[in-house]
């Protein structure tokens, strides 16, 4: 008897062999857009997200649980909301500071993500505020609200819960914005450092906890890490010793931690391997960024679970089809016998996919995705 | 006597303060600033190609080098002006529509002028339209366009067929790059060049305008 998607991603969890190939796609964009622009096929019309994703035949991405509410005291936050554009003000005794999210129009109004537009870092001062709000948030356990997530998201995929990004590259990202962390990070350094070290502690001691005592087992934790941005004397000074004993907590738990893959990491394999991560998720892969999928199997070998392969660009219309087909044939090749491994998409369908390519893929996977696979 | 062994390491670990000293150290001490710069700062913004280009330096390291490289240029650019100096050529960049990714964009634009290049920065966003209007007004010798996003990545064609219909496409070298861009997609649309980083675009610029 198949597995279901949930069996497939467990027994990967555990090491194991699923029967075949998991495989999931985010159509999150894909179809936000199709709603947003009144296009949608005629034969997903009237589907929600998720019935659209079973039509085509690609598991739950199950990306909406939670385990934890941020919650803050001795400050006030409030949550303004432009026309594409999205802020939160933090008011503290310290002083204000706001981040800023710019909407993309293709989404704006159907989700809430969104590029951060105004980084709350300015001048020093603003340091102190931030360093008040990080000591002045909780988390609140939820797990009641993950369970039932899990419950309804069934047999069709297994969760993956989202529980933030380590300091550094959440200051890089959004703390001051990618171009003005470097420069704070020569020019304020010694309260860039602190800042860090004083949002460090407070995940050690109130976030880590709650993550540990979850009953979610596939943690999502860091995004967008890049050869590039988070190059590799920046990653092992400020981030492998955070996630060395984050993951070490997590596997004492039974827990995999994951990390949000889709940028390249071609010059940082060795260091996410080294941090304790067990999975790379939206993986990226060439021709959108350096790294392909063999030199990540070279690195990692089964260590680390790789669960993408399919970068979008693959999935447009200026990618020719016998490519597209020969880039698939190339990914089974790369990953046979097929451990440690779902195939997404790297990292959504976007909104000017082929649809079809990705019921193609679904056609392939049912075809050759059964373990082991066996090369051409 | 200029020292630009020592203003070139400045610019190299992006010690803004000691690049302002010492350029206009150099300048104190009577040398040109067309010297300071073709000696100085471009020199030591090669060095830093070069480190990025063995993945000796990343894109942190890039962007401080180009700043401190921008605060000698500081010093130099209006006595540049009253001399009479040309710059190696002039470039039009910007973030296509739609697109509000810029990082890539700034790199380029910072390692151009710290290869000698006027550059008019569009920012982010860009429509066609406005691509058109600064090349009418500025007339460059380059378009150079960025996008991060598959969705965005089609504006550049409709540049492309933006600067044709104004009849501006043979009056300006294209060129194309960001994480979803190829060769081929280049080729495809009609651009002139694509590069997968700062540095390519950067020498590309240089082979096709020498100096």
């Amino acid at each position: 008897m198949a597995m279901s998607n949930r069996e497939r991603i467990l027994a990967i969890l555990d090491r194991k062999s699923p029967d075949r190939i998991p495989w999931i796609a985010r159509l999150d964009l894909w179809y936000h857009a199709r709603m947003a622009e009144g296009n949608m096929p005629a034969r997903f019309r009237g589907m929600s997200l998720v019935e659209v994703g079973r039509a085509l035949r690609t598991g739950n991405p199950a990306r909406d649980g939670k385990i934890f509410n941020v919650r803050y005291e001795g400050l006030e936050v409030r949550n303004e909301r432009a026309p594409g554009v999205a802020r939160q003000r933090f008011i503290t005794p310290h002083g204000e500071v706001t981040f800023g999210r710019i909407l993309s129009e293709k989404v704006s109004g159907t989700t809430d993500q969104g590029l951060p537009l105004e980084h709350p870092i300015h001048s020093v001062d603003d340091y102190k505020v931030l360093e008040y709000i990080a000591e002045h948030t909780y988390y609140d356990p939820c797990y009641d609200d993950y369970l039932a997530y899990e419950a309804a998201v069934g047999d069709e995929g297994y969760p993956m819960v989202s529980c933030g990004d380590v300091p550094f590259h959440y200051f890089l990202l959004h703390l001051a914005g990618y171009n003005q962390a470097y420069f704070e990070m020569v020019d304020h350094a010694e309260e860039f450092e602190h800042l860090i070290t004083v949002m460090e502690q407070i995940d050690r001691e109130r976030l880590w906890p709650v993550v540990a005592d979850s009953p979610a087992r596939l943690i999502l934790h860091g995004v967008h890490f890049d050869s590039q941005m988070t190059p590799p004397h920046m990653f092992r000074k400020y981030m492998t010793p955070y996630y060395k004993d984050f993951s070490a907590l997590l596997h004492s738990r039974g827990k995999s931690l994951t990390w949000h893959a889709d940028d390249d990491s071609k010059d940082i394999l060795a260091e996410v391997k080294a941090a304790g991560f067990d999975m790379s998720e939206c993986f990226c892969t060439a021709p959108m960024v350096e790294v392909t999928l063999e030199e990540a199997r070279a690195a990692w070998g089964t260590d680390v679970t790789i669960f993408g392969g399919v970068p979008s660009i693959v999935l447009e219309p200026t990618y020719p089809e016998a490519e597209f087909e020969a880039y698939l044939r190339g990914v089974f090749r790369t990953i046979a016998p097929g451990d440690a491994f779902i195939l997404g998409v790297a990292d959504n369908v976007m909104p000017t996919s082929i649809i079809e390519r990705v019921e193609r893929i679904s056609d392939l996977v049912e075809q050759d995705g059964t373990y082991p696979i066996q090369p051409d | 006597m200029a020292d630009y062994a020592a203003l070139q390491q400045a610019v190299i670990s992006g010690k803004v303060a000691q690049v302002k000293e010492l350029t206009q150290q150099a300048l104190t001490d009577g040398r040109k600033a067309q010297e300071v710069l073709d000696q100085g700062l471009i020199p030591a913004m090669d060095i830093v190609g070069e480190k990025f280009s063995c993945h000796e330096f990343y894109i942190p390291e890039m962007l401080i080098a180009a700043r401190a490289m921008q605060a000698g240029i500081g010093l130099l650019k209006p006595l540049l002006v009253q001399a009479g100096s040309k710059p190696r050529g002039k470039v039009v960049i910007g973030t296509v529509k739609g697109d509000l990714h810029d990082i890539g964009k700034n790199l380029v634009a910072l390692m151009l002028q710290g290869s000698g290049f006027e550059v008019v920065d569009l920012g982010a966003d860009v429509k066609p339209e406005r691509f058109v209007e600064a090349v009418q007004t500025t007339q460059p010798h380059f378009v150079m366009m960025s996008a991060l996003l598959t969705t965005t990545m089609l504006a550049m064609r409709d540049t492309v067929e933006a600067l044709k219909a104004a009849n501006l496409r043979t009056a300006v070298k294209v060129a194309v790059g960001g994480a979803p861009v190829t060769q081929r997609f280049c080729e495809e649309i009609g651009a002139d060049f694509y590069s997968a980083n700062a540095t390519g675009a950067v020498t590309k610029a240089k082979e096709l305008l020498p100096a």
